[in-house]
């Protein structure tokens, strides 16, 4: 038991690059998404195409390949070779723009169309319209999404260990490598994984609680 | 501006308004005009097209050719041509618009979903707007309702508050589609009370309805269309106890008969 705690200690060192990863992988996701989803939703067929080649490519070929091609390939052909963090944020944060405009797509397909054309015989603009009518409800679907989504990012993020990043999953690796104690070791690293998913998870289902019941809560006047 | 040559002209005109969708005509060379204050109300057999029609007139609805040209702006001179943003924004300032459905927005109050275009499409400061907003609310009755949500309100009372909303830019004319048939009898008396009052105020109205009564007390005229034509149209005593074309007569005895 002592080993199981000893463990946890030094695991928790990674704790701070799986969280960096995932936050800032995430976080670049959420803005990339922005604009391939505004090329999705577009009235040019060629943005369209764009946007839908964009989710499907990145979606179709699984994380590793993308990592080891833009961490090993790239520097091969003469670019700069880049930090094993900023590669893992890079592709995870690319990837996760392809899952969130999907989220988003979801969102928007939530929001019946008879407010769009409100809003249009309104004369909204389309600004207008998305800040104030579109997203606002697209939310109520796309935020619980969202963290689910950053749970399981959270997890998958740790395939970044194979490139150098010192995270959990790295240090967990190390540790069993150095000492020969698997068990231990991996249910430390499950522990802490486990303490870092459940309150997002837990907060997901109170957020989708919220949401969906909030217009049925009587606000009083 | 009002000048002597907006009044002598009709104040709304479709010429020869067509929507193919697939191939298939849903509204077929349909041309109306409408007089300032006016009051029309278009009958006819589900899918005939008096949906698509109406959307024409603010653009929700694309023509497929045909013009319409309302209190002299014409988003489209010829078919097929994209609207400036400018022109469309200057239209729908004059056309109000109440759906069937109401499409109240469902995350603000009936004074918020009443102000917002007032801020965002015309421009008002927010204290304006919200003066007009409570104005609003209390002519369709529901001044208490102001910091409701759409769905702490009856189905008669988002749609006035959704005819409140409609009101808020100071259209020329507002369209109706089907104002009261998603509502119980009883509570479309309210809205029908409303838009009643609206007409006698002078207001210029075209309201797709099923609302016989309504249609021949309150309206000026009706227009009867089936398979997307205009089959006859009238004086709506006329029309309605006298139909003419066969049509309109089967169509009558069949909404009477019910
Ligand atoms: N967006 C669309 N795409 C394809 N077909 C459509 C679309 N909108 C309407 N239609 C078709 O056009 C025809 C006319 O529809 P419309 O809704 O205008 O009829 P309506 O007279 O309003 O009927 P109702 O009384 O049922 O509301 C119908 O056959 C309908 O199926
Ligand atoms: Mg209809």
């Amino acid at each position: 038991m002592t080993d199981f705690f000893h463990y946890l200690t030094v695991l928790s060192s990674g704790v701070r690059y799986t969280l960096e990863l995932t936050f800032a992988a995430v976080g670049l996701g959420l803005v990339l998404a922005i604009p391939v989803t505004a090329a999705r939703r577009s009235s040019s067929r060629a943005y369209r195409f764009l946007g839908t080649a964009f989710v499907e490519l990145l979606r179709a070929i699984p994380p590793l390949p993308w990592l080891f091609l833009v961490f090993f390939a790239l520097p091969t052909m003469g670019l700069t070779p880049l930090q094993p963090m900023t590669a893992g944020i890079l592709v995870f944060g690319i990837i996760s723009a392809a899952y969130l405009t999907e989220i988003y797509r979801a969102g928007f397909r939530a929001v019946p169309a008879g407010q769009a054309e409100a809003a249009a015989a309104l004369g909204l603009g389309p600004f207008h319209t998305y800040a104030r009518i579109l997203v606002p409800q697209a939310v109520k679907t796309a935020l619980p999404l969202a963290l689910a989504y950053f749970i399981g990012a959270l997890k998958d993020s740790a395939i970044v260990s194979v490139i150098g990043v010192q995270d959990i999953s790295a240090r967990a690796v190390a540790q069993n490598v150095a000492n020969s104690n698997g068990l231990i070791v991996f249910l430390a690293a499950a522990a802490i994984y486990l303490c870092l998913s459940l309150p997002v998870a837990l907060f997901g289902r109170w957020l989708s609680y919220r949401l969906g019941t909030q217009n049925a809560v009587r606000v009083g006047a | 501006m009002e000048t002597a040559a907006n009044r002598a002209r009709p104040f709304l005109e479709a010429d020869k308004v067509s929507v193919a969708f697939h191939g298939k005509a849903a509204v077929d060379e349909i041309s109306l005009t409408v007089t300032a204050g006016e009051v029309v109300s278009i009958i006819g057999p589900s899918g005939s097209g008096k949906s698509t029609f109406l959307r024409c007139i603010n653009h929700l609805q694309v023509p497929t050719s045909g013009t319409i040209s309302v209190d002299g702006v014409s988003v489209v001179d010829r078919p097929g041509q994209h609207p400036k943003a400018k022109d469309l924004a200057r239209l729908r300032r004059k056309v109000g618009m109440v759906f069937q459905s109401f499409n109240l927005f469902p995350h603000l109050t009936a004074l918020e979903n009443v102000t917002l275009a007032q801020v965002h499409a015309m421009g008002r400061n927010k204290s304006d707007a919200e003066e007009r907003g409570r104005e609003l609310l209390a002519q369709v009755g529901l001044a208490d309702r102001a910091n409701h949500r759409p769905s702490q309100c009856s189905g008669g009372q988002q749609q006035r508050i959704a005819i409140a909303r409609a009101l808020a830019l100071d259209p020329k004319v507002v369209l109706f589609d089907e104002p009261t048939s998603a509502l119980d009898p009883e509570l479309g008396a309210d809205v029908l009370k409303v838009m009643r009052d609206l007409a006698n105020s002078g207001m210029t109205m075209i309201v797709v309805t099923h609302e016989m009564h309504f249609a021949e007390d309150v309206g000026d005229r009706v227009v009867f269309i089936a398979d997307g034509k205009v089959v006859e149209q009238g004086n709506p005593a006329e029309v309605l106890r006298h139909p003419q074309h066969e049509r309109t007569q089967r169509f009558l005895k069949a909404v009477l008969d019910r």
